[in-house]
This record gives structure tokens, sequence and C-alpha cells, in this order.
């Protein structure tokens, strides 16, 4: 074997030494790259007659040998360079991965031996060896080998390690003890810590955070603690643990609030935003300036978001009596109008709005010009609707303004705003919605119908049995069977939609009455057999069903009819199924 | 009709086609639609254009309970059906969402003639075959692939068990289809895996109940004597489809009729220590030279099943099969049970997925296979005067069915390839053709 090395390595060496002018490390890394591995190796082996420390040299080579199969030629070379430098741990470090990947347990043993013999004291050959030999999946044979070292040298030495190593053999505890002495001797082992005990079992949790909490640690301890609780999904304990941990130093406590907030604003979920709330507030409090009217924005959103309008509406009063930049002002007023409506305040954020609208983004005044006249029309406020969107050319603007001249019963202005706002406004649902009042007022040849304005504004407000007596109401006053039989068809649906079954019956019987053979008669038809359905009668169901599917073969509603009469007749189940494969 | 009706008819005399006169289907006037050029028919194109390809099996399987009779058309437009224009079949197609072209009889001599220049054949079916599927009495209709297909196509059928097996009752049926039961009576090897769960406690009380009935000794005992029923029908005539477990453990029953292959759980004795070489395969359908799963704690029987699902060690991940090119007027049977719109068909685990090709018998027909696995998916076979037909996997919509999720709902894969191939199952039994040459 050590023939064959030796003879590997003579050979790339005599490569080299016929092509001296190719020896450079930048074009082994080129021929890597166009996937010429031989060459590379070769490219890589001249650049280290060269420089016996050329270190991406090293890199490249142990890479390319590794894909060739033949990582083990760098081992004589390996020799060779660390007898001319004995001080580079470099070249210590690669030599033990090296034989840690070549599974080569005695070799890896005694060269980190002669490491230790030439640097004692040093945790670098202890390091690199555990690592070596937990790459080859013995985590318990690391953790000994990392328990000489701390023997060897102090009590404090090489804690990151022993913490992963312990987190590799499942102790959590000793982790976080070792986790708790790493950030306390050097505060940047903290984003690390996190990463590994976020991987605390439930069940060691509890004695995990015990240990970094422990009134004996060092405050950094106990900031590590929180961070941990905020991986851990409990967010606002970890506020709590952090505020009172925070240095003194304002540079210091302004970095650590910093990495807080974005940690928790990662989880997504309103206890995490109210913690990120906290932190930007208190973050507002120890900056001046730029920095402080951003965290103070920042909190204002996260209370937002978590459901606390009072603390944002307080946020951002701050913010509005105070001096602050143009656009972040902008931004402030609409998070202020915007929690304002939230609160129900429809009045005041409308005031606001007006102030702030020419100054807001265009899309932020859009989007809460829109938000207002839906509050009006929620609360029936239609002139005041009206008047936010007269402006408006928007294609939600339109859309909306559809909606308040159909409350409005007119549907001759309802119509052509529906028509110009399109397919593309706000929501699927909500363009669904219009295209069905469309296709409503279409089929009633009127330009006003005040008593059908006035039922559809009832349901609106989320009451379907008002909303149905008014329809009843317009139905009186219509002549044409047609006209009168989509109303029926409509109250019909509203019924079984709010499951009035006996209700939904009779109106259903008498859109039919009103007109069988009409473009209503199949939506009501179909309505009719989901109330037959629903009420324990299939036959009379599959009856209507099945004139619906004959009888209007191309109607919208065929698709849904057949599906509802598999369902009836049992060729499709309606609930889960429990057997095994 | 039993299988050996099935060949009579095939021996019946082919009559030429002819043009501008009475002209009769190339099997003759036996079976075949008597084409006039002016007479009306009903083209069930099963290529791309069909909305709903399962419910099509269903119409015509519909149509032929009325007396009527229809014509397969193999290969032509992926294996449409031909049916004569009456008013009822037009109004089943409505209701069901099914694609239909009406067509003249000049329009079918045209078609004639396609099938005559390719790779294609004409099958008249006679008549609707009588059902059968294999399940506990307990079961609904969506624990099983089939009967979710035969629901949706809307294919009546018995639901049959073990007393009906044993009392003869299979005479009464020509199609059987069995599912997920375990026929080596170890109640799927799940016994200690999911021991507590309800529906295996009912399932040992269920199996338990009908051995004592019947005065068997266990369930293990029990199931042998039924697996034996079903090989019986089989020998006499009649045409059995198998999917997932069924296939691989009835199988291992008809050979272990004298020894012991339970474990200690199901029947009381230890399985023999020697079983796997003391199995006798001559009386099996499909497969011999097979090894038992000797773990009572793996819900595996043997090396059958090429995908070992519950076999964290063995566990083979999902492929795609593709279904093979037969000869339309050379080998009408496997043609039949390969006729799709698509050729190539994503793989779907069962308790049983795939069967190892090293375990196949010599005469066995491979239906479908995954190309360059040690595993084919879908097979046929003669035996006796009956045919069998076993496919591998439990849903073809739902590739890894879990215990407890929810059943597939076909009325969302009205298209699906998969389930194709089972309603291929079912209708070709109602075919009249000539001999068969696979």
């Amino acid at each position: 074997m050590v023939a064959r090395r030796t003879a590997a390595a003579l050979c790339l060496a005599g490569a080299c030494a016929a092509q001296p002018v190719l020896c450079q490390s930048g074009e082994g890394r080129a021929l890597e790259r166009s996937g010429r591995h031989e060459q590379a190796a070769t490219a890589y082996v001249n650049a280290l007659q060269l420089d016996g420390t050329d270190v991406a040299a090293w890199i490249g080579l142990e890479r390319v040998l590794t894909r060739l199969g033949r990582l083990e030629t760098i081992a004589p070379m390996l020799d060779s360079a660390i007898t001319s430098h004995p001080a580079n741990s470099f070249l210590r470090e690669t030599q033990l991965r090296v034989w840690g990947a070549l599974g080569q347990d005695d070799s890896l043993a005694a060269a980190a031996e002669r490491w230790i013999v030439y640097a004692p004291g040093s945790p670098g050959p202890y390091r690199h060896w555990a690592s070596a030999t937990a790459r080859r999946g013995q985590s318990a044979r690391a953790l000994e080998i990392l328990l000489d070292g701390r023997a060897q040298i102090d009590g404090t030495t090489l804690a990151p390690e022993l913490a992963q190593a312990y987190v590799m053999v499942g102790d959590w505890a000793d982790a976080a003890m070792e986790w708790a002495t790493a950030v306390t001797l050097t505060e940047s082992h903290t984003a690390s810590a996190v990463v590994s005990l976020r991987q605390t079992p439930q069940l060691s949790r509890d004695r995990v955070l015990m240990i970094l909490i422990d009134p004996g640690r060092e405050a950094v301890a106990h900031r590590l603690g929180a961070e941990v609780l905020v991986a851990w999904e409990r967010p606002e304990e970890g506020w709590t643990l952090l505020d009172s941990a925070l240095p003194e130093d304002p540079a210091q406590a302004a970095a650590i609030l910093d990495r807080f907030a974005a940690r928790t604003r990662r989880l997504d979920t309103a206890e995490a935003a109210r913690a990120q709330g906290y932190a930007l507030e208190r973050l507002a409090e120890i900056t001046v300036g730029l920095d402080a009217e951003r965290a103070r924005l920042g909190a204002a959103r996260a209370f937002a978001d978590a459901g606390d309008l009072g603390a944002a509406r307080r946020m951002l009063e701050i913010l509005a009596e105070e001096d602050v930049t143009q656009g972040d002002a902008a931004s402030a007023a609409a998070t202020l109008i915007r929690v304002t409506l939230e609160s129900d305040k429809v009045e005041e954020a409308e005031t606001r709005f007006r102030v702030w609208q020419d100054r807001l983004r265009v899309d932020d005044a859009a989007r809460l010009r829109a938000a207002l006249a839906q509050a009006w029309i929620k609360r029936g406020e239609l002139e005041r609707a009206s008047n936010l969107l007269a402006a408006d050319s928007s294609i939600v603007g339109q859309a909306l303004l559809g909606w308040v001249r159909l409350y409005q019963g007119d549907l001759a202005s309802a119509t052509e705003h529906f028509r110009v706002a399109g397919p593309y406004a706000r929501s699927r649902e909500e363009a669904t919605r219009r295209t069905v009042m469309l296709a409503l007022m279409q089929s009633i040849g009127r330009d006003s119908l005040p008593e059908l304005g006035d039922a559809l504004l009832q349901l609106e407000f989320g009451d379907t049995s008002s909303a149905i007596s008014g329809i009843n109401e317009a139905v009186a006053v219509l002549d044409d069977p047609g006209e009168r039989a989509h109303l029926l068809s409509l109250a019909g649906n509203l019924a079984v939609s709010s499951t009035e079954y006996v209700l939904a019956e009779g109106l259903l019987h008498q859109a039919l009455a009103a007109d069988s053979l009409g473009s209503a008669a199949p939506a009501a038809e179909y309505a009719l057999a989901v109330v037959y359905a629903s009420t324990g009668r299939p036959q009379q169901a599959i009856g209507h069903l099945e004139h619906l599917i004959l009888t209007y073969s191309h109607s919208a509603v065929v698709p849904e009819a057949r599906r509802l009469l598999d369902q009836v007749r049992g060729a499709i189940p309606k609930t889960g199924g429990t057997r095994p494969e | 009709m039993k299988r050996r009706e099935f060949l009579h008819g095939l021996m019946a005399p082919v009559l030429a086609s002819g043009l501008g006169r009475s002209v009769a289907g190339r099997h003759g006037g036996v079976a075949a639609l008597v084409i006039h050029p002016q007479a009306g028919f009903l083209l069930m194109p099963m290529d791309d254009r069909q909305s709903d390809h399962l419910k099509a099996y269903g119409v015509t399987y519909r149509m032929l309970e009325r007396g009527g009779t229809a014509e397969w058309l193999l290969n032509y437009r992926d294996g449409s059906f031909l049916l004569p224009d009456d008013p009822a079949t037009r109004r089943d197609a409505a209701l069901a969402g099914v694609g239909i072209e009406p067509i003249t009889g000049a329009d079918v001599i045209d078609i004639r003639g396609t099938i005559q220049a390719n790779n294609m054949d004409a099958v008249p079916l006679e008549k609707a075959p009588t059902v059968a599927v294999y399940a506990p009495p307990s079961a609904a209709p969506w624990d099983d692939a089939v009967t979710m297909a035969l629901q949706y196509a809307g294919i009546g059928y018995d639901q049959i068990w073990d007393p009906e097996v044993l009392t003869d009752g299979l005479a009464d049926y020509e199609w059987l289809h069995l599912h997920h039961e375990d026929f080596t009576g170890q109640f799927s090897k799940f016994y200690l895996t999911y021991s507590g769960s309800a529906w295996l406690a009912e399932m040992v009380r269920q199996n338990a109940r009908t051995a004592r009935a019947f005065g068997f000794s266990s369930v293990a005992a029990l199931k042998k004597r039924v697996a034996e029923g079903i090989r019986q029908f089989v020998e006499d005539g009649g045409f059995l489809f198998a999917m997932c477990t069924a296939t691989e453990t009835l199988e291992i029953a008809l050979a272990a009729a004298e020894v012991d292959v339970a474990a200690q759980y199901s029947d009381g004795t230890p399985m023999d220590p020697r079983a796997s070489e003391r199995l006798n395969w001559a009386r099996t359908l499909a497969f011999e030279n097979v090894t038992l799963e000797r773990s009572a704690a793996t819900a595996s029987f043997s090396n059958i099943d090429g995908h070992q699902v519950n076999n964290p060690g063995r566990r083979q991940t999902l492929g795609a099969f593709r279904l093979f090119d037969f000869s339309a007027k050379i080998d009408p049977v496997p043609t039949m049970l390969v006729q799709c719109h698509r050729s190539v068909i994503p793989d779907y685990y069962g308790l049983t997925t795939s069967f190892s090709r090293s375990t196949l018998k010599p005469g066995v027909t491979i239906l479908a296979e995954e190309d360059g696995a040690p595993w084919v998916k879908y097979i046929h076979g003669e035996y006796g005067d009956g045919t069998w037909t076993f496919l591998g996997g439990h849903d073809p919509e739902d590739p890894q069915h879990q215990i407890g999720d929810p059943p597939t709902d076909l009325s969302l894969y009205p298209n699906s390839p998969g389930y194709r191939l089972i309603l291929n199952n079912v209708l070709f039994p109602a075919a009249k053709k000539r001999e068969l040459k696979t």
C-alpha cells in the first residue's frame, strides 16, 4: 500500500515537473469546474510543489481525489509537508480529516497524538480529532476525546465542541451547561447555541431552561435562554426573560433587541408579533432619531398584527407627535389609519385618511380607501361610501361603487360599474359574487328596483332572514314570470344556505311554478334537489337531478348536479374510511 | 357466462364485412352489431375526448344488462365502445356525463376498415357478467378500489364472504373480485403493530366467529378452505380478479394446504420453520419458488411483493409502470385488459404492490411492468376452464394510502387510467371472442 501511494505521489509530482507553468491552484480550480478531475489533481499537486502550504491547493486536491476515489494518495504528501512545516495547523487538521475520511482510526489517533505532543495546551488537535471521529458516526468516542482535551488544558476550553458532542449523544443538560459556558466566554456563539438547543426534545426542555436561567449564571446565558424560548415558539416567555437580562450598554442592548425582534418575526403568530412589538418598543426607547422612528413604526405594525390595537395606536400617536421623516410618517399614518379602522372607529379613520391621502403611497391609499368604503357599506352608510369612491377610477373602486349602486336599487348604474370592474378586481370569490349579481340584474329588465337593493343590503349585514323577506317584497312588484322566478330562486338558495329547508322548498317550488322553462329553472331545481337530499328524500332528489341534467344539459349547474346525483346514489363517498390497505 | 361458454363463442364463424347491404361485424351475426348504412349508432370514445372514462364502462354494462349488445373496439381511440343508438343509452350517458358521438352505419363501416388495417379489433359484448366481491359484511365500499369503481360506474355487485364461498355460493357468479383479504389467516399481519385498534379487534372477532361456526380450528384453517373454494371457482370457468394482498396471500394459502404458515398469535402454533421449503406450488395460479417472511411483526408475507412497503429495510420507491402493447387480433384478452388512454401509469403502494419476476410461473402473461425493475405490476393467466388477473397495489389514485386516510372520491378522477384497468376486468367477461392465442 505504501509503495503504491508513493508511486502515485511520484507520478503526480512527475506531471508537475513536466509542466511547471501550469502549477497554480487557480488552474486546478478551473479544471475541476470543467469536470476534468484527473488534470485538476495534477494541477493542484504542481501548485503544492511550488508552495507546500497553499491552502486552496490542499483543499482542492482533497476534493478531487475524493471524487476520483483515490484520497489515500494524499496521505504521504501530507506527511512530507508536515515534516517541512510542523507548526502549520492547517496541514495537521487536513491530515486528521483525511485519515478520518479513509476510516483509518489508528492512523487518525497517531497523527492527533503527534500534534498534541508538538503543541501541548492547544485545543486544536482535540477539536479536529473529535470532529473527524464524529463524522464517522462515533459520537461517544468524539465526546471522550474532547473531555480528555479539557482535562489536559483547562476547565472551560472546547466548550462549543463539547456542547455539540453532548447534543449528538442526547445529553441535553450537559449540552446546555457547555453552551452557557461558551456564550459567557464569547457571546458570538449564541447563534450556534440557539440552532443546537432548538432541537431539545420536549421532555428535556424544562431542565435545559433551568440551567440557562440559573441565577448564578451571567446575563448572557439568560439572553441565550430567551432566544432558545423563541426557537421553541414561546416568544412571550422569551421576551420576559430578555427584558430582565439586557446589558447596560445601549448599543449592545440595541443589537440584542434587533436580533430578538428578527427572530420573533419568523414565527408568524400573534404571540410572536406581540413579543416583537415589545422588543421594538424597548429598542425605540434606547435609540434616537431615525432608528427610534423605525423601531416605533415596526412596533406599531407588530402590535397591529398581534391584534393589540391599543398598543399599536399608542406607538403611532407618539410618532405623529414627533417630527418624523416624510416616508416613515406616511407609512406610520397608513398603519395608524388601518389600526383605527380595525378598532371600528370609521369616522376617525376617515378623518385621518382625508388628511393624509395625498401623501400616502398610492397602493396604501387605494387599499385604505377601499377598506373605508367597505366599512361604510357594512354600516349602511351608502352615501359616505359613495363620496369616498367618487374620484376612484381603479377597478377595485368601480367594483365597490357597483355594490353601493346595487344596494341603492340603481341596477343600471350597478351593472355599468361591475362591467368596468371586470373579473379581476378584488378576490376570486368577490368576482364570482359580482358575476352572479350581473346575471341577476340582466335577467330583470329594469333600471331600478329599490326593494331588491334593500334586500341585498340586509344580506350584506348578514341578516339572511330579512334579505329573504325583502326579496319577496321585490317579487311582489314584478309582473314578468321569468323575473319573478329569478328572484324566488335567489331567495330559495339563500334559505338553503341557512338550512331553512321548509322555507326553501316553498320558495323554490314557487320559482319553478312561475317559470319552469326559463333560465332560472336549472338553479332552482338544483337547489330543490339539495333540499330533498338534505332532508332524507333521496328519490325526489334523484328525480329532480335527472330532470335537470336531461332538460337543461347545457346549464352551468349540470356538473354540480351530476356530483350531487352521485352522492345521493352512493356512488361516491361522503365521509372518510378507516380500514387498512 | 363461464369461460367454457366464452371459448365456445370464440369459435363462431367469422362473417366477412360487406358494403351497401346488411353488414355484419367481423365476429359474425351471432354477436356483433348488425350494421345498416343508415342505422344509428353511438360511439363512446375512450381517448382524451372522453369526459368520464369510468362511467363509460357503467353505461356499456347497463346496456348489456338491458339485453342489448355492444362492441369493444380494441385499440380504436384507446378502446372505444360501439353501441346501438337507443333512447335509454342516450339518457344514461347524459345523466352520467359520458361523452358519446352519434354515428351512422356508414361511419361504422369506415371504422371497421380502420380496424382491419391496424393493430385493432372489434369484440362483441353480449351479456353483463354477474359480479361478486369477496369482502367482510362490515366492509364499506370505500375500503376497496374495485368496489369504489363499481359504485362510481354504477355496476351492480353482490358482496359475499366466507360462508357463501364455503356453501357453493360462488357458482351463482361469473366474476369474482378479491382485495385486501389475508388468506393466510394472519389479519394482514397487523395483529402486533395495530393491537388495540377497534377495526382490527372487529376483524379478528368476525373471522374467529366464522371459523367456529364452520368447525375450523383456527382462522388460518378457515381461510385455507376458502382459498381452495376460490381456486375451484376458477378451475370451473370463473373469472377471478384480485388486487393488493389478496393476490399474494391467496397463492400462499393454496401452496400451504399441508403446511403451517401462520404465526402463533393466529392459530396457536408457531409457523413451520421449514415452511418455505415445504410449500406446494403445483396448486397455485401465478407464483412459485416463494420465500415466506418469517417475522410475525413485519406486515409482509413473502418475496412475491417487490416493493415491501411495510418493511423499512427492503422498501422500494414508487416508479411508473408501462402497459404492454399486445396484438389485438391475436391476443384479444390481454389487449382488452390493457385498454387505456395512457400507456405509462404512476405506480401506487399496497400491502402487496407488485410481483417479483423471479416468483412468476412460466406461463404467466405480464400485462404491465416497470422498465428495468425486478418486479411487474399486472399479470394474467388461465387456470382450468377459468382465468385470473392480478393487479398490485391498493388505490391507483392514492399512491401512499394509509390506514384511516379518507376514501378516494372518484368524481374527482373520472379519467383515472389506473381505475380503467380495474373496469377493463369487469367488462372483459362480457366479451364473446375467437379462440385465445395467449
